[in-house]
């Protein structure tokens, strides 16, 4: 039975949905709904479907769709203050937490200063929980070069979230948080 | 009390988090959208090809 393009975009898609979905979450964060960006992701997907040879590279061709629509809307952000405290408000209505919630938007906020390759990397694998191998073949390198990515990402988090190592003391985090609202 | 942020328990917090947009609502976009060739074809080729094409 041939399947409609739409219930063929649908059948490659519905395997990734929850981790691109995720992903989505991950990077929209200060900037824009998160259902906002995979709608958008996912119609500018469709309608390129067709075009997209080799169907295994669909969820390559969302990541990067997903970066474009970010940096565009980097460029067209002027003002972050009351989105970021939407955004934090929302969070905290998922977490159920406050303190966790703080925690999630200031671990995000440093993930987002990570060179673009290397948070790409550490997004797929730590948050929307990717394979290596998977990992290799979106951001088309080597399962080595994911993990030296992985590997350097995590180091410049470390630095970004602490000095020499150890946590930040608490002090300096309630002035950044401070900064944040 | 907890006075400092942990990088695996805040990772590990944010994947705990149920996906904010349903597999259910992205199905419903995906089906209401029109056949996807007429969109990406110009509208005065839809046009030329719907009364004067034998096609």
């Amino acid at each position: 039975m041939v399947q409609s393009p739409h219930e063929e975009f649908l059948r490659w898609y519905e395997p990734v949905h929850d981790r691109f979905v995720r992903y989505c979450g991950s990077r929209a964060l200060g900037l824009m709904e998160t259902e906002d960006l995979v709608q958008e992701a996912v119609l500018h997907a469709l309608q390129a479907f067709y075009r997209i040879e080799d169907k295994q590279r669909l969820l390559g061709y969302l990541i990067g769709v997903v970066n474009n629509l970010v940096k565009q809307a980097r460029r067209r952000q002027k003002f972050v203050g009351a989105w970021e405290e939407k955004t934090l408000s929302k969070l905290e209505s998922r977490t159920g937490d406050p303190e966790t919630a703080l925690d999630i938007q200031y671990l995000l906020k440093a993930i987002q200063q990570l060179p673009r390759q290397q948070r790409e990397a550490l997004v797929l694998f730590e948050i929307s929980g990717f394979s290596i191998r998977e990992i290799s073949e979106i951001q088309v390198c080597s399962e080595g070069a994911v993990k030296t990515r992985l590997s350097r990402s995590r180091q410049r988090l470390r630095e970004l979230l602490s000095e020499d190592g150890r946590p930040m003391p608490l002090s300096k985090r309630l002035a950044i948080y401070a900064s944040l609202l | 009390m907890k006075k400092q942020i942990s990088i695996p328990e805040t990772l590990a917090a944010l994947r705990q988090l149920p996906p904010e947009v349903s597999l259910e609502k992205v199905q419903r976009w995906v089906r209401q959208q029109p056949p996807v060739n007429l969109r990406d074809r110009h509208w005065l080729k839809v046009f030329w090809d719907y009364f004067f094409s034998n096609n």
